[in-house]
């Protein structure tokens, strides 16, 4: 029992986070302050530092210091970097939405498990974007003050309504002469319906191609059914087709994964060797339209997306120290968020959420909604997501109720659950998806896939960059700074 | 010791934020019901589903780890009162450094 | 190395001058114009070889400022005339550099030096911190008097490309002559590359934020010294309280002027354990830093005082200095070994070794004369001694070499 006349304590703690790591090291507690740095601690000194026990001296003072988890009160004031740090990882809040997606139709020839929209018939342009529509939603792109814009067009199959795309491009690109932002054009298709005049046009304009390849052939075509039975045949021309005609990184790819490619996790990453991507995106199916009414076939308790995960995150780490570059996006901007101060600008994964304030989606039918899962959810008979039409002002938009509600649930830091989480500095908030699970757009962590998700993926990358060894290093930071796995010489220091 | 397992606490050491939390945080593997008293705080511990295969003084110290550790960050909280707010504000309002 | 002064026999030195050296030929091809800003024949001294002058003695009548003889003096002449004659060392001096004369001194300073890439305008000896290691000792006077010397002396300068320092002392001490010196810079020399050494304290002004805006000079560099990642160890480096703190926000006024920002560390006993933690801070809070500068110590000033403090073998320190290069270089930081000679820098640390070591201070030893490195080297300060000397000094092989420069890529 002290009696304290003078505060003999030499230092005063800053806000900070812990998180038990269950792994088998000493180190085991994660410390992380509100600028994202962290410290792998032991509980012993989580004691000693909650309650002014640590010795000014030693190197664990001065790591407590640097990294502000403590400051000396009269002495150096440490809150201008740690300003700079945190507004640097919220720098996505000083502009506007910066990712814009134009649903030009539904119509689409294939009949997907797991799609998220319903399937217009091919024929018939009741399902495509009028040009009244289109023109407003023009408007409203340049009423974002971002200075870089991402124009993406959606369907559906975007192919089927190129004459929309083309319009929308050409009107896009005129406006820019006087608006003079950074504008990237990119069409997610199937690649089914290339055609030399739409190759000439995107060589153009520099329109770069999303597909979906969801492994090989077996798997793809079993994920992605046509009448013709040859969806994988006919993307892989088209790969072949763009990267002919517009070069090689002209064309980026994504999965779907289905429980049947849980399976198979090298068998997919071999198949985007083969096909020479460098990058791969293993996200776990959505509870999103026709998806979730199938789930009971197709979806997955999130455990073993986890476990599928890990298993190809092995494998790919593996491939890469054989010189291969493929990087795991995802992986990728979960390191971004943890090894350096800057936000890797991922729309899915903010705090506050992205939703509405980082992308829009213009709808087929001229209504406008805050992301593209919310309006997947317009499928599933659930429209309260919609922020209103194309034809008024951004402004009016983003006030909407629908925004407000989706603000009031969209900020992690104060969310039950994520703001006592000492990864959410790394972590974002998703009130649609919390909606669309579970009814409620703040939804309960304990049982959040989302949150397992996003836990089980940092847990891990936190244990790989403490545990693994100069080559997993190695690997994990050619993908950080996106260059090959030679150029990263040595690990460095590593924190 | 059988389900149900049962806690009593002191709710100087264990306030009800910290109770609430606890429960919160693991409501996925026990379900938890609270009694408050005037001057402690009882709790009564099942497990959340029937397929839980989690033994019962195996609950009991997962419930009073995340017991503690709320507690501590309460303790944190409260010594770190009002800087989180000073920074978010700094932050957010005329730094002005560009990259 | 090359000293920066030597002595003349002056003859007619009437008050203090500064004097651009012009060869015959260049005085013919290009007049002024070989001076970057305004100048007037009296600001020339003309370069003539004793030989040339026994040709030609009507050269004496040219109207310059006076005449430089680079030999020993043997043709009479004016008694009005200003001639420098018989220098002590002979290649001091040359055609086109600028000279400093004061009346009783035989003293020439070489203050400009065609071709160096060491030129330097020298603000003030004054300064407000007092490293440990300092190599050029404070002196606590009025010195403005660098500020009207510097002016005149960027007017004479050649008008190409170049690097040119700016340093002290504490340039900034100075702010109005600083950056009227800058805007000089700017407008008369404007194909050379700045940088100010700095150790950035009294830039926590707000004010100086739209100064240098304000310059929007097209290459001017900040090189800014950062000794840990926390105030008590900085501040006892320097010697100053507060000093870290000080900085810091001098760091963050230099951004928000958008300048371009090098973070110096000299490496010593001090500063290397906490190297790795240091570049994480850095890395961390300072992203916008476009290059660190890790460099040798230099055995001169203060430092030969505070050795023990001070001192330790560089190859003693190559781990935490690798693991910090590769954790910048990794994350796209540019870094730079300075002041290290070769030999001490495991090879997979080469390729970031520059040669850096000014040629007015560097010197090599006899170990280095059979060594394979040499031309690569940055060698040792002149102010080098035994107890500053490394136990791994040797001589590379031709294979060693060869090492160092495969892995340079």
């Amino acid at each position: 029992m002290k009696l304290i006349a003078t505060d003999s304590r030499t230092y005063r703690l800053l806000p900070l986070r812990f998180m038990r790591m269950n792994s088998k090291s000493e180190r085991d507690i994660l410390l992380t302050s509100d600028t994202g740095e962290y410290l792998h601690i032991t509980d012993a000194q989580l004691q000693a530092l909650s309650h002014y026990e640590v010795q000014p001296q030693t190197s664990f003072y001065k790591d407590l210091l640097a990294r502000h988890f403590i400051y000396e009160p009269g002495r150096h004031d440490p809150l201008p970097e740690m300003a700079a740090q945190l507004r640097s990882r919220k720098d996505f809040l000083f502009q506007g939405p910066a990712l814009h997606l134009f649903v030009v139709t539904l119509r689409c020839n294939h009949t997907c498990q797991y799609c998220q929209v319903s399937r217009a018939p091919l024929g018939g342009s009741a399902h495509d974007l009028s040009q009244a529509d289109a023109w407003a939603a023009v408007d409203r792109l340049f009423e974002s003050n971002a200075s870089a814009l991402t124009v993406e067009f959606q369907g559906g199959e975007p192919l089927l309504a190129f004459e929309r795309v083309r319009q929308i491009v050409e009107w896009v690109t005129e406006r820019n002469v006087t608006e003079q932002r950074d504008i990237q054009f990119v069409i997610t298709t199937t690649l089914h319906h290339l055609t030399d005049d739409i190759l000439d046009f995107a060589k153009q304009h520099r329109i770069q191609f999303s597909t979906s390849l969801d492994g090989p052939a077996s798997l793809h075509n079993a994920n992605r059914p046509t009448p013709s039975r040859d969806s994988y045949e006919k993307t892989v021309r088209g790969i072949e087709w763009v990267r002919e005609k517009l070069g090689h990184d002209a064309v980026s790819a994504l999965t779907t994964l289905t429980a049947r490619s849980l399976d198979q996790p090298q068998a997919i990453i071999d198949e985007y060797v083969s096909q020479g991507f460098s990058s791969i995106s293993l996200r776990p199916l959505s509870p999103y339209g026709f998806a979730s009414k199938s789930a009971h076939r197709l979806d997955y308790p999130i455990e073993r997306y986890l476990e599928f995960y890990k298993e190809a995150l092995a494998y790919l780490l593996e491939i890469n120290k054989q010189g291969i570059y493929l990087a795991e996006s995802y992986a990728s901007l979960l390191l971004k968020n943890i090894l350096t101060p800057f936000s890797s600008g991922y729309v899915d994964l903010r705090s506050p959420a992205g939703a509405g304030t980082a992308a829009l989606v213009y709808n087929y039918d001229g209504h406008v909604y805050p992301s593209d899962e919310a309006r997947m959810l317009v499928e599933m008979g659930e429209n309260g997501l919609r922020l209103g039409t194309v034809h008024q002002p951004l402004r009016e938009l983003l006030a909407s109720p629908v925004m407000e509600a989706l603000l009031a649930s969209g900020v992690a830091e104060a969310l039950p659950g994520c703001s006592d989480c000492a990864m959410v500095p790394y972590c974002g908030a998703d009130p649609v998806e919390h909606y669309a699970r579970q009814g409620d757009p703040i939804g309960h962590r304990a049982f959040s896939a989302f949150c397992k998700k996003n836990l089980g993926l940092l847990k891990h990358l936190f244990g790989l960059l403490r545990e693994g060894d100069d080559n997993v290093q190695r690997v994990l930071l050619s993908w950080l700074n996106r260059r090959s796995f030679s150029d990263v010489l040595y690990p460095g220091y590593r924190s | 010791m059988p389900w149900p397992v049962t806690l009593s606490l002191s709710n100087t050491a264990y306030p009800l934020s910290v109770v609430q939390r606890t429960v919160y945080g693991l409501a996925n593997t026990v379900a938890i019901q609270v009694n408050a008293e005037p001057d402690h705080v009882n709790l009564v511990i099942f497990p959340a589903e029937s397929n839980i295969t989690l033994p019962e003084d195996q609950a009991r110290a997962l419930v009073l780890r995340h017991l503690n550790d709320f507690a501590l960050r309460d303790h944190i909280n409260r010594e770190t009162a009002g800087l989180r707010e000073a920074l978010v504000r700094a932050a957010l309002s005329g730094c002005e450094i560009v990259q | 190395m090359l000293r920066k002064e030597t002595h003349f026999e002056i003859c007619n030195l009437t008050g203090p001058r500064l004097l651009k050296v012009i060869t015959v030929n260049e005085f013919i091809q290009k007049g002024l114009a070989v001076c970057a800003g305004e100048a007037s024949f009296h600001d020339l001294l003309l370069w003539l070889p004793a030989a040339t002058l026994q040709d030609d003695p009507q050269l004496l009548s040219l109207p310059v400022g006076g005449f430089l003889v680079p030999d020993a003096l043997t043709t009479p002449t004016q008694d009005t005339l200003l001639v420098l004659h018989s220098p002590k060392e002979l290649d001091v001096v040359q055609p086109g550099d600028v000279v400093a004369l004061t009346p009783n001194s035989t003293l020439v300073r070489v203050l400009y030096r065609r071709g160096s890439d060491s030129n330097l305008l020298f603000m003030t000896d004054r300064c407000n911190s007092l490293c440990l290691m300092c190599s050029q000792p404070p002196k606590d006077i009025d010195d403005h008097w660098h500020i009207e010397e510097n002016l005149r002396l960027i007017d004479l300068m050649d008008p190409g490309e170049e690097n040119l320092g700016i340093s002290g002392g504490e340039p900034t001490l100075y702010r109005d002559g600083l950056l009227e010196i800058l805007a000089k810079c700017k407008t008369v020399l404007p194909q050379k590359s700045l940088h100010v050494l700095s150790n950035g304290r009294l830039l926590k002004e707000p004010s100086w934020i739209e100064a240098l805006a304000a310059l929007q000079h097209p290459q001017l560099s900040w090189g800014i010294p950062l000794y840990a990642d926390n105030a008590t160890e900085h501040d006892h480096v320097v010697q100053a309280p507060g000093a870290f703190s000080e900085t810091i926000q001098g760091l963050y006024n230099l951004a928000r002027a958008k300048q371009i920002i090098e973070v110096r560390v000299v490496l010593s006993r001090l500063t290397t354990p906490r190297l790795p933690e240091l570049a994480h801070y850095v890395f961390r809070n300072l992203p916008f830093v476009r290059h660190v500068a890790l460099m040798g110590i230099e055995s001169t000033g203060l430092a030969r005082k505070h050795h023990e403090a001070l001192w330790i073998d560089p190859l003693d320190y190559q781990e935490p200095l690798s693991q910090a290069v590769y954790f910048l270089a990794n994350r796209g930081i540019p870094v730079s070994i300075y002041n290290l000679p070769l030999c001490l820098i495991p090879p997979h640390l080469s390729h970031f070794a520059r040669q850096s070591i000014s040629d007015w201070k560097n010197l090599f030893i006899d170990a280095c004369q059979q060594c394979a490195a040499i031309e690569h080297c940055s060698g040792f300060f002149k102010s080098h001694t035994d107890r500053w000397q490394s136990r791994g000094i040797h001589p590379l092989s031709i294979e060693a070499f060869g090492a160092y420069a495969r892995s340079a890529h």
